[in-house]
């Protein structure tokens, strides 16, 4: 268990597993978080209810994604296949957590994505995906999960295989207690990561300034940069310019600017980390 | 069997064999020689005596047809090389330089490199131009995927494939949520699932509705099905037409960047369609793979081997111009002397890379052979060294029976090979080969393999020895000036350049001619310049060279000083005083390394009542060879001939060599035997104080044989160490007069009269020189003067004669009793 640094505590680090998801690449990501704030990860794979209600239905079958043949779609199968998935992420959990040395534990979940949710605690990070791409290089398909980190009063990471390879973190701070968590967060990972840290200020200017103080007080060597108004554009401007890996946000301020920001959760160009 | 019978000074000796020391030695004034020292002589261009060699080699490298190639044959040190190649070097100089011949790849067919020819001088160029092709590209290209304008083109592609699939998903989406349907990932696919206030339809939910709801929901859940599956079953078409648009864009961009550069090469190219052609094989590799340009992603854990492969460049290997043979232009036709002639080395190999636990090869790793380099000139071979080395020989054979250089393994030549291995287009053939090599193997060649004589037209036949006229001696002083200056020795004087001379006699044993053997009149003349340095003189003088012959003797004269001092300490037994009969002092010569000296045998024959056979010990006991048989029985021809024409011969006879614990060959000593027969029928004594050499015929005449200046030195030697009384002498065919080059302290000898040197025509003149008695000569009737010894011989078997008819005649009666 560590220690709370600037604020920012992380216990544990779940992530959610799906039938539906790669998982790969969010594995990795959570791993390498867990790794990193010396927590413990922690594997859901969820039992998808919904795919059992659906094969019970007289007429229903699935695409196949390798061939486009109709093939049957029964409850046995997709008992049988859930079970084989689940089996698969758990060594896929066990093999990334063993590489970097986690402490890990496994679980199953029947039901949907709030069974997950139920099974976290508040100072969890969960990590989920927010993309899958059934075929191909180029069509991706949201899995829904950024419309719940939003609502599930949990510190969540939506993983995007984009912008792996970049260093560099983003901090938006509104002047609000979110906005701290999020800049109190980005100042733990980036003890961390090694990396270059920005924030994005749309924080009145007592507030900015007040920040600013702090961080020199501090010792830090981030960037504060200043955002007037928050749009997509003028966010994607400052995170290009940030060489931005990891996008930290207030959960509070995507909830004022859902629309603005909708395109970015639901296919983000690197991973967010959206705090309470 | 010796005694001491007869007393020589009673002997009169029959003064007309006797040789003078003049006739022993061949001198050569050096007042005749020209100049005062070699440095007042000009030097010699080729060898002395070499003139039907040196025409031979002009007709074989002027007649350019298949199969006129040369065997350049004589004796190992006679200076083959060094003729062979001045001469070729001037005509080489003459003819024009061959062209350059290259590897490089086949795009089309990587396992079988193709062969590129062009002008002297234009490979290397070529090959660096090539370099430098793939060096820039490496820079370019990256470049050119890095610029703005190919990520805006590439953006544009993947933006249209993902906006195509993403409407078309859209589209699905959207109608099947105007239809309440979701589209759902599932482990295996998508599948369609009826909603119901936002959540699946659950089945208990369904079975619930009124059978026209469930068959509405069914019907539009199957028509989104099918659509479902329609779209998915497009998706490869887009990735196909999306990795192609991809493929196009990286063709355009790579033919632009590549286009300009092949194009200024194809202009430096332009007079040599088939490096035009090559050139445009390249573009399209370089358009079709340039992928391979761009920076390649290393593994995380790079796999020991393989790190230093893909990523640093072994792909662009195929760019890469393998020049097999380069000539510089005006250097005229190569003549290459290859020392290894080993199949690999005279047709050129395929050298392998070790990676990832194999062995890989290609085209950059063919590796010339001595038939690339000399290929348009001429190829020099040690014919002992290219038949001992395996397959060598039939490799040579079968590039000048094919006109072309093929490289293979012997693997593949023999068929033996299944694995998958280069085969490289054959290069055409035009060299003529000139084997060197001793005499006798090529009358073996010539006799053994019926190809030889197809391929190896021409003989060049060297000269071991020239007459020694006044015009080769001149030339021989001038070959030791050439000698000198060449080893930048001491200038030799006239008595030095003579002493040379005369042991070039010495070496052919021969005083009318003169040895051409250049390497040991090299050494001879190098020694004796260490000898002069040694002494501090300017020049090398007559004593310098004397004391270098002297040294090459003392070196390998442990041996016969070994034997010489055994016979004096009588362990074996050579008489050098008194007479005896039916013994004589035989000599013969015993050969180690290159230095041979004579040893004295004795010789002894026994004779009683028999049927006419004479028995040769040696033969027996299968301690002599053939020529001595023969040697025999030619002197039991000559016994029946003369003394058998009226009455059968009725002796039996022995001849040995005694305490001859080895074998005996060769017929130098049937004379000798022959007259120790006759003496021993004669029962005339033969002084011992000599020895004697020479063969016999039917008729009794004395015959030349080989090593008589080591034959009469090695008697000396022996005389001299017993101490000369002034009676110990050699007889020695007359034939082999004029090879008498003896040495100083013998002809001193002959000179002070303490030693002889008789030359005799026939038997009777040995007989009478070996016993100091008259041989007699037949009368018209047959026989001969009463006393004399050849009348004792036919007294002697007439007595044998009556004896055994005596004794048929009582076997007859006994018979009849």
């Amino acid at each position: 268990m560590n220690e709370p640094t600037h604020g920012f505590t992380v216990r544990r680090v779940v992530i959610a597993l799906e039938s539906g998801c790669e998982n790969l690449q969010a594995l990795e990501t959570a791993a390498e978080l867990a790794a990193r704030a010396r927590a413990e990860l922690h594997g859901i794979f969820v039992d998808d209810i919904r795919l059992l209600q659906i094969a019970a239905l007289p007429f229903t079958r699935q695409a196949s994604l390798h061939s486009a043949a109709s093939l049957p779609f029964e409850p046995a199968d997709v008992e049988a296949q859930l079970r084989a998935l689940a089996r698969r992420a758990r060594r896929c959990l066990e093999d990334v957590a063993t590489r970097l040395r986690v402490p890990w534990s496994f679980e199953t979940v029947r039901g949907d994505r709030a069974s997950v949710i139920a099974a976290t605690q508040g100072t969890d990070v969960l990590v989920v995906e927010t993309t899958t791409r059934p075929f191909g290089q180029y069509l991706k398909m949201s899995t829904e999960w950024s419309e719940i980190a939003i609502t599930c009063e949990r510190a969540c990471l939506l993983t995007s295989a984009a912008g792996a390879k970049r260093k560099g973190i983003l901090a938006v701070y509104d002047g609000s207690e979110g906005g701290e968590h999020a800049v109190a967060a980005a100042l733990a990972l980036d003890g961390t990561r090694n990396s270059s840290l920005t924030i994005a200020s749309t924080a009145p200017a007592a507030a900015e300034t007040t920040l600013r103080q702090q961080l020199r007080e501090g010792d830090t060597s981030a960037e504060v940069r200043t955002i007037k108004t928050l749009t997509l554009p003028e966010l994607a401007r400052v995170m290009a310019d940030a060489n931005c890996g990891l996008l930290i946000l207030p959960v509070e301020l995507v909830t004022r600017h859902r629309a603005e920001l909708e395109t970015l959760l639901a296919a983000p160009t690197c991973a967010v980390l959206l705090v309470n | 069997m010796a005694s001491q019978s007869g007393s020589p000074d009673l002997i009169s000796e029959p003064i007309v064999t006797l040789l003078s020391p003049e006739q022993l030695f061949a001198r050569c004034d050096p007042n005749s020689l020209p100049g005062d020292s070699t440095d007042d002589l000009e030097n010699l261009p080729g060898l002395i005596g070499q003139e039907r060699a040196i025409e031979a080699v002009a007709f074989g490298i002027g007649l350019k047809r298949q199969g006129y190639n040369l065997f350049a044959l004589g004796m190992s040190g006679t200076g083959k090389h060094t003729v062979i190649a001045d001469y070729l070097r001037r005509e080489a100089a003459r003819q024009a330089t061959p062209d350059d011949w290259c590897y490089v790849n086949n795009f089309a067919d990587p396992q079988r490199p193709k062969a590129l020819r062009m002008p002297a001088g234009r490979a290397g160029p070529f090959r660096d131009h090539m370099k430098k092709l793939v060096e820039e590209l490496r820079a370019v290209l990256p470049a050119t995927f890095e610029s703005d304008e190919f990520r805006a083109r590439l953006e544009v592609i993947n933006e249209q494939f993902k906006q195509q699939s993403e409407q078309a998903f859209g589209e699905l989406q959207e109608q099947a949520k105007a239809k309440n349907v979701a589209l759902i990932r599932t482990p295996m696919g998508l599948a369609l699932a009826p909603l119901r206030n936002g959540a699946v339809l659950h089945p208990e939910e369904f079975e619930k509705l009124p059978e026209a709801e469930q068959a509405e929901i069914k019907q539009t859940v199957e028509g989104l099905q099918q659509q479902l599956e329609t779209l998915v079953r497009r998706i490869p078409e887009w990735e196909r037409k999306h990795r192609e648009a991809v493929r196009a864009l990286h063709h355009d961009m790579t033919k632009f960047a590549v286009g300009h550069m092949i194009e200024d090469l194809r202009g430096k190219y332009q007079d040599l369609p088939a490096i035009v052609t090559y050139l445009e094989e390249v573009e399209r590799d370089i358009v079709e793979n340039s992928a391979d340009f761009l920076p390649q992603a290393r593994p995380a854990m790079p796999i020991p081997g393989l790190e230093a492969g893909d990523s640093d460049g072994h792909s662009f290997r195929r760019y890469q111009v393998n020049v097999l043979v380069e000539n510089e232009p005006g250097s005229g036709a190569p003549i290459y002397y290859e020392d290894r002639p080993s199949h690999q080395m005279v047709v050129g190999r395929v050298e392998h890379l070790a990676r990832m636990g194999t062995l890989v090869t290609d085209f950059s790793l063919l590796k010339p052979g001595a038939l690339h380099k000399a290929n348009g000139g001429y190829l020099i071979l040690d014919a002992v060294k290219l038949l001992t080395s395996s397959f060598a020989y039939e490799t040579l054979k079968r590039a000048l029976r094919a006109g072309e250089i093929r490289i293979e393994t012997i693997e593949q030549m023999l068929s033996l090979a299944s694995t998958i291995s280069l085969e490289p287009e054959p290069i055409p053939l035009d060299v003529k080969v000139v084997l060197v090599g001793e005499g006798q193997l090529y009358y073996l060649l010539y006799s053994l393999d019926p190809e030889f004589p197809e391929l190896f037209k021409i003989p060049v036949d060297f000269e071991e020895r020239v007459d020694r006229s006044v015009h080769n001696t001149l030339l021989m002083a001038r070959m030791i000036a050439t000698a000198v200056r060449r080893q930048q020795l001491k200038p030799f004087s006239r008595t030095g350049m003579a002493r040379v001379i005369e042991q070039a006699s010495r070496l052919v044993e021969d005083s009318q001619k003169l040895s051409v053997h250049m390497r040991s009149l090299n050494d001879l003349i190098v020694e004796a310049d260490h000898f002069a340095m040694r002494a501090g003189a300017d020049k090398v003088e007559g004593e310098h060279v004397q004391q270098a012959i002297d040294a090459q003797l003392r070196w390998v004269d442990r041996l016969p000083q070994r034997m010489k001092e055994e016979i004096v300490r009588g362990t074996f037994r050579i008489d050098t005083t008194g007479s005896a009969t039916g013994q004589i002092n035989g000599l013969a010569v015993i050969s180690l390394g290159a230095h041979s000296f004579g040893r004295p045998s004795r010789i002894t024959a026994r004779v009683r009542l028999g049927r006419g056979e004479v028995t040769d010990i040696e033969r027996e006991v299968e301690l002599g060879g053939p020529l001595h048989s023969k040697g025999v029985l030619i002197l039991s021809g000559f016994l029946g001939g003369r003394f058998g024409g009226e009455r059968p011969l009725s002796l039996g006879a022995s001849l040995v060599f005694e305490q001859s614990y080895g074998g005996v060959d060769g017929d130098s000593a049937s004379m000798a035997e022959l007259c120790a027969l006759l003496s021993a029928l004669a029962d005339v004594p033969i002084m011992q104080s000599y020895a004697m050499t020479g063969s016999v015929d039917q008729n009794g005449n004395a015959q030349a044989i080989g090593g008589v200046n080591e034959k009469i030195e090695g008697f000396f030697d022996l005389c001299n160490a017993r101490g000369l009384n002034g009676k110990h002498g050699v007889i020695i065919p007359a034939s082999n007069v004029k090879h008498l080059m003896l040495r100083s302290d013998v002809v001193a000898a002959v000179q002070e009269g303490s030693f002889k040197i008789h030359a005799i025509e026939n038997v009777d003149q040995a007989l009478e020189v070996l016993t100091g008695e008259a041989a007699g000569k037949s009368g018209p009737d047959g026989s001969y003067p009463s006393g004399t010894i050849n009348d004792r011989v036919a007294q002697k078997l007439a007595k044998f004669a009556e004896r055994a008819a005596a004794y048929a005649r009582m076997m007859e009666r006994e018979k009849k009793l």
